[in-house]
């Protein structure tokens, strides 16, 4: 039982040591062919030969490498000397494969064929004066399957027959192709609204490490919930738990992957696309109220407009909607369009032109257009109004205009995404035991306000205008 | 009970209860129907007692209607029927009923989600004596004076229409004084607007116009009123916008931000001697640019105050002896 519990004991040790050995190298396959003979080697130096891979003197031929292993944690070359033997024409075409993401070539992908848009150069000799690539078209086409080399099944179809002067320089030829190390951890996405952050991870295969990843604010460092054990190479999206999320401006977002010491990390700054985090905010609902929806009976009224031309309403207008329109700021009235409150203390109001009788209960300027104080047209169920004014403000941690509100429900699903548009005053205070105070544009028309409740109060970021 | 609930310690919710009771008796009630929403398809009636055995009830919504319904308050007064007064129709949501000076009742009501329509009803004759609109009203714990913000159109400025918007102007209500006695001469006592002592910013007056001012000439009221438990006394932080050569800025990153285009001030406004000009208003410039945050608590000591400004890592606690407020 003692010798059997050592053994358990050796065999976990040893399984342990496997785990944390290092990750297998990463390795280059290669399909080459060339018109006429090639010599192939893989450098960690440009300007010097480095190990002798295989070579070939038959232009029919694909010749094919596999598992050449790469110098870890440096820059490797793939070189190629090509050679014309017996004139016309000269070429060399192939594609490359790396085993893994922890090296990449300059198309920052794993795979690469010869073209003369990406990922070769081409020169005179090795460490010698660079010349320009070119297709070696001097017959026409040079894609993979032209004349006179036909098909090689071997190697992409979208690779080309490249070289030096259209395939017209018959000489030697020192082609070279840089393989580079890759960065370990990319954030290549983080979207509050969404509730993802997209973290890759590169490395050889083997690579285990802990992936952490924060959101950083100017005060506190906010961790995503992301998988407890160590994980590998790949995509990997991780979400925070949102509601227990501190208020305060996050400005960039940190992943860490514990592959050795010091841990890979990289930092994704979100520009001002920033997430400003409000904590649970009260959501009041403000409308424009509809006069047929108003009961009561109708009221001398006047309208006037921007010139102070005053009309009397021929019937009035209904005693309950010309209260709400004070209350409220703004009305659609049924025979004059939009009307707004204007009391006489404002001199833009009118008030020395004003016809006996009208008083600010009842004359109100007609406008166009219902806006709010970023002067665009408020939107039914998306504009909000906030504090202070995001009209004129410079603060950036404040809802500005355009600037998105992020509403998110207790079970942490969004509720909304809204855009601001108006300045709420009121909302300076009177926050019921929350956070703050937003008042949302409400699509209700209803004369009376026992319809237009609050919405709620939600968890709610300023994203800046992420996923407007 | 949003006051004992969110900002002041219970100990002081109590001394604020006894204070009240002291002054009507063991019977009062404070009922609300308030706090976390404003909610008018879900009130339930509340009702208050007095230290007379007078009852009031309000009938809650059963029903939700795109029109106006009133709200009734049923008034039952011990040995008498029952009278039923029929409140002003805009009101939506009755949050509170509040014993007043006298045979006084003041309801706190509301008419959308910002704005409160105050209305004071004589019991004993059974009839409203006023009303007004008012934001964030706030009774004082005896029931004599309600804080509020003078009524502005809560949305509408643009800027081509009220460029700079409106200011809070911090008013008084002393339910001592009547209808006529809280409007200046000149405004009709039916005016819902124009109504209260004006106590904040200093000079203005009760009738002076609170939109379409420049903007370096408004003020903004952040966060609530927090009544002293002897009601002698309410605070308040006043957030005012600075002329641009007053902005404040900051080194941050190498470049120069601009941190703050308002600077704020603690306001005391003293009510020993209630009847303007008696009120005195204090001032303390103890954060100026840094403490445009709301108000979210006071606790008054017997030399001093402690407030807590502001949320998350902008929170802060400020204390403030009352020998550093000053005129204004």
């Amino acid at each position: 039982m003692k010798t059997c519990s050592i053994l358990s004991l050796l065999t976990m040790l040893l399984l342990i040591i496997v785990l944390s050995a290092s990750a297998n190298a990463t390795t280059l396959s290669a399909n080459l062919s060339v018109d006429d003979a090639f010599s192939l080697y893989l450098s960690t130096d440009k300007n010097m030969l480095g190990t002798f891979i295989g070579s070939g003197d038959t232009w029919t031929a694909t010749y094919s490498y596999n598992g050449i292993p790469l110098t870890p944690r440096v820059k490797n070359y793939i070189q190629v000397v090509g050679t014309d033997q017996y004139q016309f024409i000269a070429a060399f075409m192939g594609d490359f494969t790396l085993s893994d993401t922890a090296f990449a070539f300059s198309n920052g992908t794993q795979f690469l064929e010869t073209n003369t848009s990406s990922g070769w150069e081409v020169y005179d000799t090795v460490g010698g004066n660079p010349l320009v690539l070119t297709l070696a078209d001097y017959y026409g086409s040079a894609l993979n399957g032209s004349w006179p080399w036909g098909f090689r099944t071997e190697i992409s179809a979208n690779a080309y027959w490249i070289w030096t002067n259209h395939g017209m320089d018959l000489t030697s030829r020192y082609f070279v192709a840089e393989v580079d190390l890759t960065d370990p951890v990319t954030i290549t996405e983080a979207n509050l609204v969404r509730n993802t952050v997209t973290v890759q991870l590169r490395g050889a295969s083997g690579t285990w490490g802990v992936l952490k990843v924060t959101a950083n604010g100017m005060t506190n460092n906010y961790a995503a919930i992301t998988p407890t054990n160590p994980v590998g190479p790949g995509i990997y999206t991780v979400s925070f738990d949102r509601l227990n999320m501190p208020i305060d401006t996050y400005k960039s977002i940190t992943a860490e992957w514990d592959i050795g010491s010091p841990p890979a990390t990289t930092t994704y700054s979100m520009q001002t696309g920033w997430w400003i985090v409000k904590g649970v905010i009260r959501h009041s609902q403000y409308n424009t109220p509809l006069e047929s929806k108003c009961s009561g009976s109708p009221q001398q009224a006047w309208v006037f407009d921007s010139n102070c031309n005053f009309t009397k309403v021929p019937h009035g207008l209904n005693s309950n909607f010309m209260n709400q329109v004070v209350i409220n700021g703004t009305g659609y009235s049924t025979n004059n369009g939009i009307i707004k409150y204007c009391p006489s203390t404002w001199t833009a109001c009118c008030a020395a032109q004003r016809p006996k009788g009208a008083t600010d209960s009842n004359a109100f300027l007609e406008v166009s257009i219902v806006t709010g104080s970023c002067n665009t047209k408020l939107i039914a169920g998306t504009s909000v109004a906030t504090y202070p004014n995001p009209h004129g403000n410079t603060n950036l941690t404040d809802f500005l205009c355009r600037d998105t509100a992020l509403l998110v429900t207790s079970s942490d699903t969004d509720q909304a995404v809204k855009t601001t548009q108006d300045w709420c005053k009121a909302c300076s205070g009177d926050f019921r035991g929350t956070q703050g105070h937003i008042d949302d544009y409400s699509p209700s028309q209803a004369c009376s306000g026992s319809l237009v409740g609050d919405y709620g109060n939600f968890w709610t970021a300023n994203t800046k205008g992420e996923n407007r | 009970m949003k006051r004992q609930l969110f900002f002041i310690p219970t100990l002081l919710g109590i001394v604020a209860f006894a204070s009240v009771a002291a002054l009507y008796g063991a019977e009062i009630q404070v009922p609300v129907n308030k706090d976390l929403f404003f909610n008018p398809k879900a009130q339930k009636p509340i009702s208050l007692t007095l230290d007379d055995g007078t009852v009031l009830r309000t009938t809650g919504e059963t029903e939700v209607s795109e029109n106006f319904k009133n709200y009734d308050v049923v008034i039952s007064r011990p040995g008498k029927l029952s009278v039923s007064v029929s409140i002003p129709n805009e009101i939506v949501q009755i949050n509170s009923i509040i014993r007043a000076v006298g045979n006084q009742v003041a309801l706190i009501g509301m008419v959308n989600g910002s704005v409160y329509k105050v209305v004071l009803i004589d019991v004993a004759r059974y009839q409203i004596t006023d009303q007004f609109l008012a934001y964030r009203p706030e009774p004082s714990p005896n029931g004599r004076f309600i804080a509020f913000v003078k009524f502005y159109p809560p949305h509408g400025y643009g800027p081509d229409f009220y460029p700079a918007g409106p200011s809070d102007f911090v008013m008084v209500y002393d339910t001592i004084l009547g209808p006529s006695g809280n409007r200046p001469a000149g405004v009709n006592i039916d005016d819902k607007i124009d109504v209260g002592t004006a106590v904040y910013p200093t000079g203005v007056k009760t009738q002076d116009p609170n939109v379409g001012l420049p903007e370096a000439d408004t003020n903004s009221v952040t966060g609530e009123f927090f009544w002293a438990p002897d009601s002698s006394k309410f605070v308040f932080n006043a957030e005012h916008q600075l002329k641009s050569a007053q902005t404040v800025t900051r080194i941050i990153e190498g470049k120069e931000v601009e941190v703050a285009k308002a600077e704020a001030s603690l306001v005391l406004v003293d009510l020993t001697s209630p009847r303007s000009p008696g009120v005195k208003v204090f001032q303390a410039d103890v954060c100026v640019g840094l403490c445009t945050e709301p108000l979210m608590s006071v606790e008054f000591g017997a030399t001093g105050l402690k407030a807590q400004l502001g949320v998350g890592p902008k929170k802060r606690t400020i204390e403030v002896q009352y020998d550093q407020f000053t005129s204004p």
